[in-house]
């Protein structure tokens, strides 16, 4: 059952789903790198982000219901990588982005440029019916500051753990 | 031959009387949904397309994919990977480029003969990624963009990551201790 919450907290030790496309999906239930590859850059580039739910807002289920509508046509088994805050937080470091703690405004914090700190983690909820919306969808919003191979660096520490295979008996 | 051929067979049938080994694109060919005639009203049957049934990116590196000598498996792992359609990810993401997917045969073709074949995966810039795994520790991948080629190597516990010419990174690679072009998952 989905816990009531209006906005995560993205405390370190939450838990953030990141959906595995088909073609993301190696064998033994790894993701691939490229699972965690921000897209390239938008027309709004300074809105870019990682799309990621938050375990805060949905459970895993639910999450999946939601992937396997908008990219599976409601159809075969899901596949969601689990990370903690934490550990995106350490991938960033290792690809040279800095994501500090700011205790005056309780949230994660990364430089976007040299004159400017932005939320290293937003709530970005899809509120509609048709196709089925998610409360759960926050960005990861650092994605924006990685260039050329940082991207890589990044993705690179968030393929160590399996991904989930959900919906398997359907 | 009486019967008419489309282009990509004819394509397999000159690599073939060239004297280079076809690999088993051949026996793939046949797997695949061969092009329809379809009749509408009052229209004439149109003549089967010869490319309909293969993604562009997959048809413009025919030959290469000819020679490149792929099991079934990693084929049929191309096609999958070249049918994604553009925001197959959300609506920022590509589709599989062609030159990305030439890029990599062109690697391919360099070291296949001290390699497993690699697991591939799609990036949402469209470009083809290929990757080595032995374990969590012991794991090569490389992008497959431009000139230049990503890569990341973890070998035991040293991490080389970085670009490099795709010449260069091949001759690195092949001649690293822990040979990981030989790494596969299975």
């Amino acid at each position: 059952m989905a816990r009531k919450l209006k906005s995560p907290t993205f405390a370190g030790k939450e838990r953030l789903a990141r959906y595995v496309s088909y073609v993301n999906r190696q064998a033994g239930n790894r993701p691939a790198v490229a699972t965690f590859l921000p897209d390239p850059p938008s027309e709004t580039p300074d809105k870019d982000h990682l799309s990621v739910n938050s375990l805060e807002i949905e459970t895993l289920r639910d999450v999946g219901n939601f992937h396997r509508a908008i990219w599976q046509d409601n159809r075969g088994e899901v596949a969601i990588c689990e990370h903690q805050v934490l550990e995106y937080n350490d991938a960033a470091k290792k690809a040279g982005i800095a994501v500090n703690y700011d205790r005056e405004s309780s949230k994660w914090k990364f430089a976007s440029s040299l004159t400017s700190v932005e939320d290293a983690y937003r709530h970005r909820p899809v509120h509609r019916d048709e196709p089925p919306g998610s409360p759960s969808h926050c960005g990861v919003e650092f994605v924006r500051a990685l260039k050329e191979h940082k991207a890589a660096q990044f993705a690179r520490r968030l393929t160590g753990q399996r991904f989930h295979l959900l919906f398997r008996d359907r | 031959m009486s019967r008419s051929t489309s282009a990509a067979e004819q394509t397999i049938l000159d690599v073939s009387d060239s004297g280079r080994v076809p690999g088993r694109v051949p026996d793939l060919l046949r797997d695949q949904p061969q092009p329809t005639t379809t009749v509408s009203e009052g229209r004439q049957a149109e003549p089967p397309s010869t490319t309909s049934s293969v993604p562009t990116s997959i048809a413009s590196s025919w030959s290469e994919i000819a020679q490149a000598d792929l099991t079934v498996q990693l084929y049929d792992r191309l096609l999958q990977i070249a049918a994604a359609p553009a925001g197959w990810r959300g609506p920022g993401s590509k589709p599989l480029k062609a030159e990305s997917l030439q890029s990599f045969l062109t690697f391919w073709l360099e070291v296949r003969s001290d390699a497993a074949e690699p697991e591939l995966a799609l990036a949402p810039d469209g470009t083809l990624h290929a990757e080595w795994y032995h374990s969590h520790r012991k794991r090569l991948d490389i992008r497959f963009g431009g000139s230049q080629l990503v890569f990341g190597l973890f070998a035991n516990n040293l991490i080389h990551e970085g670009t490099e010419r795709a010449n260069t990174l091949a001759s690195l690679l092949k001649s690293h201790p822990s040979k990981p072009l030989r790494w596969h998952a299975n």
